[in-house]
């Protein structure tokens, strides 16, 4: 392989780590908060895309970037509704039991959405839709190319998520969001509503997701499991970066496209490429998951019998 | 009220039917009788359908019988299960297709069970890297990589075509029946498969090897100190589960002869979850209800309701409801559901006897009480003599080899010496060089104001902790003495130390027979493939266990809750639980976390008095870790009090309460003397 | 006097244990109570369920004569100004020393005409100058902090909030005797400027010494009560301490 393909295949990676660094950033905070391990994240967005596309049909004059708000809103919506309406009420729940609540919730939404938005697909017209052109540019003098689409995806997820850091690090919310995470009961004793700080954090972890999947959408044919590897994949950026910190999953989720990327690429692993490209990201990051059981950047914590 | 003693019975079917044996069969019969209904009206009633919906509920509920020992004996996650049903699907797609040599059946699903257990055992391995969470997720990506294979290796899977294969097993292939024959025979051998299934899994969980799991699953630190190897039994749980699915799988594509790799996704692993959810994890019938409800409604009852064959998904939608609403409301499952109706129902009362015991005993004064104490001091030494006649028999075997020091390096009087003992977290230095002998046969105290590392000195001597530096040296009953920081946790117990711990840790969901006979794990001889039949071997071993918990019960005084889970019991009664536990393998040390910590005057009272006639009437020397200093004085020989991982002094209880640099630890200094005033 | 903080008939129960049982206490404004005991008598138990973190079978706790405690959510509990630096110190992990002295301002409000800027950053200048380490600290990460240091930090974020009443849980816990000397030091630093203390510790003698008035818990009961000074001459107390009454 050249530098040519090497730095291309890098940046094909590029929208997938955007839309995955999003889902996951989705599934961090909720996990941080409340303690829960998110199944219904990849629905949840696949939800909002379903809305956007909705309101992009339904009101033609409307630019895509409102519909896009008013999917995240509508991700918000339903985030928070799940913790509020469902995981909150339940009668001495454990970790296990969150965890197959949202399992429930995946059930119903799989089947749900597409009986609510039967028939939509992500029509593609000039002007309406984010174009998906390719785009050509250059590099140290090697040509290169990325799809405009894929560019606006990559772009609004390190946008979206600087702005996520930003807050956490600088803003009262983003204190009490890590004050929540490090010890609820403690942030609770100091003054911090935690069950604001955690409903508000499965809102925004829905709007998040539904920006990934709205990107996953464009050009294809939107179906209720657009996000499922998605999901997936995920779950093991979390356990490959590692659930110690904020950050740290996000580091997972930059690995794994990475990996998808390069496995999917004919020059490097034969003509067959596209056909074992899932198989052999899973077999991948498995493996340095096992490398590496705490994530890339965790800690081993001592357990005090 | 904290003395109400709590009749709360566990969800045993032994309520509704009598033998659970029973019930399987019943159901067998049915299912068979189903088949055999339809064979005389030429397939009028029940529909082939129908016949086909319960093929594909058994199926399920095979794979769900494994899952629980995974979800409700070990209390392990796992979303792994659609791959490896998958995997016994294909691999009898593969071996059986048109033009392979005629293997015979039972070797490809002899092979593939075989490739289930060294999946099982990966799996396994896995689990004790990554934890909880984590290996749930791990074992999704595991499923996916199967699907993925099943979706993509086209040569052999037949890629998202799926696969086929002709002929019927055994009944067409071998024995040349028709068609349409060789299918209603395959179903009532699923019947009796799934019978005899039941019936060795639930041999398996009434036996040690369940037993062992939900300890497991309840308190990894009981268990441990019981005896069980957590890698042991987590092995297992992975390799039952990975097998059940495996032959499952074999058993679907057999009955089916066709298969998609879309039938392996995540979602039938969340179904089979749900399935066994709702049955309630540990229960049978309730498995076989739950993957009935999930996957046998829409093919058995719906077929014929029109609105609901076009809407099939408002079926999946009312599963993922019943779901959350069952973990809401009743995570037991329908099992749950069904014993709180029949409890409201019958409104069953705790017998007065037992509550008037319990009750009353708070409410005596001290001085009234004194009279009866000594009475039940009395009937326990004669106890005693039968009692020790038996654990005599089950005395800690001795030890193989490694791990022993040389014979002299403990004096003949003492059973356990610390040697400039040192634990270090970290930049926290917990225990600093502390040194200490506990003689024999006597009973030994260490004590120290709140975090001086008593429970660290504890956990270094029982290997929950390995020790940083200095070591642990200890007389076995057989004379060898062994360097403790050789042995792993729960190779302890085998050595005849026990302990008891300051978070009582029972297992919640056995009851306090149960409960000891856990203690008694390692002295269990049978394997699991006669746990399995139920040999006579098994009952043999079984009921002389029994045996002797109920003798150490009723030495402990606690006979009339032998069949009550320790749940919601008094705090002293779960106290001389824990301490009839140490009871039951004839230990040599018995070592005691805070045994007072929680418990009213009256309380403390009985159970020093216990304690004081267990060294009186067994071969045992007591060491406790305490904090109620009146407890510690009355009963102790000797004892060490601890300071910030320092000892501070050594001696007999007037010795120490006379200390002057004991005092000061225990309430700060005293500057009065001083003059300094406040 | 006025009494900041009454407790009446308290009672609080782990499932099958009794962790406390009719306990009353009450705290004057601007003084000093103590509530000692051996370990499992129930006095973190007490701290928590004012705080509101664990809710009691029965009972009331009184704030200020006017507001009932009892069965408002902990940080409801926090915004009324009864603060608690919890046992074990419980540093918030991830979070610099500065920012864990902000956690503890998050719930204040602008007051009088003053800013809610100004009021934190009045506070911040206060614990600042009570604890000199910790403003050297300041960009540290809070776990990296010694003993001592994250136990000042503790009481240091309890300061912030403007507190009505502290509620402070076994500050000398596992600190070396110099850092307690000064550690008590400060807490009485704090009740001469007028602060409101409520102490919960093992460390009978230190504390009485600073104290005004003195519980002593047994099992979940209180079984001695009294001015410091008089139970600091008690004999019984070092008989309650290291036994001798019982059997």
């Amino acid at each position: 392989m050249s530098i040519q393909d090497i730095l291309q295949t890098i940046i094909n990676s590029l929208p997938m780590i955007g839309r995955y660094a999003l889902v996951t950033m989705g599934i961090v905070l909720i996990f941080r908060t409340t303690a829960t391990t998110n199944f219904a994240q990849g629905l949840i967005a696949t939800f909002g895309a379903f809305v956007v596309t909705w309101a992009a049909l339904q009101w033609t004059a409307l630019s895509i970037w409102i519909c896009l708000i008013l999917g995240m809103i509508a991700g918000f919506v339903l985030g928070l509704l799940v913790d509020v309406g469902l995981i909150r009420r339940a009668r001495n729940i454990t970790p296990a039991g969150k965890q197959m609540i949202t399992m429930g919730v995946m059930m119903i939404l799989v089947n749900l959405i597409p009986k609510i938005f039967s028939k939509i697909t992500l029509n593609n017209q000039p002007g309406k839709g984010i174009s998906t052109n390719i785009l050509e540019f250059s590099l140290f003098d090697i040509p290169l190319n990325i799809t405009e689409n894929g560019l606006w995806a990559f772009a609004l997820a390190v946008v979206l998520l600087a702005a996520v850091f930003a807050a956490l690090k600088y803003t009262k919310w983003g204190l009490g969001v890590r004050a929540t995470a490090a010890n609820e009961t403690v942030a609770q004793m100091m003054g911090i509503n935690t069950r604001l700080i955690n409903a508000f954090s499965w809102g925004l972890a829905g709007a998040l997701g539904v920006v990934g999947a709205f990107f996953t959408g464009i050009g294809t044919v939107l179906n209720v499991n657009l996000m499922s590897n998605a999901q997936v994949f995920a779950f093991l950026a979390c356990v490959l970066g590692g659930f110690s910190s904020f950050p740290a999953p996000i580091l997972g989720a930059v690995i794994i496209p990475l990996v998808y990327s390069f496995a999917g690429n004919p020059k490097l692993m034969g003509p067959q490429a596209g056909i074992w490209q899932n198989l052999t990201t899973f077999v991948v990051v498995l493996i340095l998951i096992l490398i590496f059981p705490n994530g890339l950047l965790g800690k081993k914590i001592i357990k005090k019998v | 009220m904290r003395n109400t003693v709590q009749q709360a019975t566990l969800p045993k079917r032994r309520s509704i039917f009598r033998h659970p044996f029973t019930s399987f069969i019943l159901l067998g019969v049915f299912l068979i009788a189903l088949q055999v209904i339809a064979i005389a009206t030429d397939g009028l009633w029940p529909k082939t359908s129908v016949i086909n919906g319960f093929a594909t509920v058994i199926i399920y509920a095979i794979v769900g019988f494994g899952f629980s020992f995974l979800l409700g004996y070990a209390g392990l996650a796992s979303l792994g299960t659609a791959g490896f049903v998958g995997l016994g699907a294909y691999f009898v797609a593969y071996f059986l297709k048109e033009g392979m040599p005629g293997i015979p059946y039972l070797l490809v699903m002899v092979l593939a069970l075989a490739v289930s257990l060294l999946m099982g055992l990966a799996v396994g391995f896995i689990s004790l890297r990554i934890e909880g969470i984590f290996l749930a997720i791990v074992t999704l990506g595991i499923s996916e990589v199967f699907y993925q294979l099943f979706n993509s290796w086209m040569p052999v899977t037949g890629g998202p075509n799926g696969a086929r294969i002709n002929v019927y097993p055994i009944f067409q292939r071998t024995l040349g029946m028709s068609s349409g024959d060789s299918k209603r025979a395959f179903y009532m051998l699923l019947v009796v498969i799934m019978v005899a299934l039941m019936m060795l899994t639930y041999n398996m969980g009434k036996s040690k090897t369940g037993r062992a799991m939900l300890a497991m699953k309840n308190s990894s630190s009981a268990a441990q100190a019981m005896g069980i190897s957590l890698l042991k039994y987590r092995l297992l749980a992975f390799l039952l589960s990975t097998a059940y699915a495996v032959f499952a799988g074999v058993l679907f594509m057999s009955y089916n002869r066709s298969t998609l790799p879309t039938n392996y996704t995540i979602m039938l692993s969340l179904n089979i979850l749900a399935a066994v959810l709702i049955g309630g994890s540990r229960s049978l019938l309730g498995t076989f209800v739950g993957s009935f409800i999930v996957f046998g409604m829409t093919p058995i009852l719906f077929q014929n309701i029109n609105f609901l064959n076009e809407n099939a998904w408002l079926i999946n939608v009312i599963i993922g409801a019943i779901i959350i609403l069952i973990v809401m409301f009743y995570p037991g499952g329908l099992v749950q559901l069904l014993v709180s109706v029949k409890q409201s129902l019958s409104k069953k009362k705790v017998p007065a006897a037992i509550a008037d015991e319990f009750a009353s005993s708070a409410e005596h004064e001290i001085t009234q009480s004194a009279p009866k104490m000594a009475e039940i001091s009395q009937m326990r030494a004669e106890m005693a003599k039968n009692l020790s006649a038996l654990l005599s028999k089950s005395k800690a075997d001795s030890s193989s080899g490694h791990g022993q020091a040389p014979k002299d390096s403990l004096p003949d009087d003492v059973i356990l010496r610390l040697n400039n003992l040192s634990m270090q977290f970290g930049g926290l230095r917990a225990v600093s060089e502390l040194s200490f002998d506990v003689k024999r046969g006597e009973i030994f105290g260490l004590i120290g104001p709140n975090g001086a590392g008593k429970t660290t000195v504890f956990n270094c001597i029982t290997q929950f902790y390995k020790s940083t530096g200095g070591e642990i040296l200890y007389r076995h009953r057989s004379g060898q003495v062994l360097s403790l920081n050789h042995f792993q946790v729960h190779e302890i117990i085998s050595k005849g130390i026990v302990r008891t711990f300051q978070n009582v840790e029972v297992i919640g969901e056995l009851s306090i027979l149960e409960n000891l006979l856990v203690a008694a794990h390692h002295q269990y001889r049978c394997n699991l493939l006669q746990e399995a039949f139920n040999t006579p071997k098994v009952k043999e071993e079984e009921q002389r266990l029994r045996e002797r918990a109920l003798q150490v019960l009723e030495y402990c005084g606690l006979t009339p809750l032998k069949d009550v889970p320790p749940v919601g019991q008094p705090y002293g009664v779960l106290k001389r639980v824990e301490l009839a536990r140490t009871l039951m393998v004839g230990a040599n040390l018995i070592i005691l976390d805070e045994p007072a910590a929680g418990l009213n005057d009256q309380e403390t009272l009985e159970l020093t008095q216990l304690i004081h006639d267990i060294q009186r009437d067994f071969d045992v020397t007591i060491f406790l870790v305490e904090h109620d200093m009146g407890l510690v004085m009355n009963l102790c020989d000797h004892i060490c009090a601890i300071s910030f991982g320092k000892k501070l002094a050594y001696g007999t209880p007037s010795e120490i309460q006379q200390d002057k640099a004991v005092q000061e630890a225990y309430l700060g200094m005293n500057d009065v003397a001083e003059g300094e005033g406040v | 006097m006025a009494r900041m903080l009454e407790v009446k008939d308290l009672s609080v129960s782990y499932g099958a244990i009794d962790a406390l049982q009719d306990v009353n206490l009450s705290v004057d404004k601007g003084s000093i109570v103590a509530i000692l005991g051996a370990n499992g008598a129930g006095k973190s138990t007490l701290l928590r369920t004012i705080s509101g973190v664990v809710k009691p079978r029965r009972g009331s706790i009184m704030l200020d004569g006017s507001t009932e405690l009892r069965g408002m959510y902990p940080h409801k509990i926090a915004g009324m100004g009864v603060i608690q630096s919890p046992e074990g110190r419980l540093i918030l992990q991830g979070l610099t020393t500065e920012e864990n002295l902000l956690v503890g301002s998050y719930g204040l409000k602008s007051v009088n005409g003053q800013s809610k800027a100004s009021r934190v950053q009045d506070n911040l200048d206060k614990v600042f100058s009570l604890f000199p380490i910790l403003k050297e600290r300041r960009k540290q990460q809070a776990n990296t902090l010694s003993g001592g240091e994250q136990q000042m930090l503790a009481i240091g974020r309890a300061l912030m909030a403007s507190p009505s009443v502290l509620l402070l849980d076994e500050p000398s816990l596992g600190l070396a005797p110099l850092i307690i000397r000064d550690i008590f030091l400060i807490i009485q630093r704090l009740k001469e400027a007028g602060n409101t203390i409520l102490i919960v510790e093992q460390n009978a003698f230190q504390t009485l010494k600073i104290a005004d008035y003195a519980y002593v818990l047994e099992l979940g009961r209180v079984s001695m009560e009294g001015p410091a000074e008089e139970l600091i001459h008690n004999d019984a107390l070092v008989e309650a301490y290291l036994g001798g009454k019982k059997a």
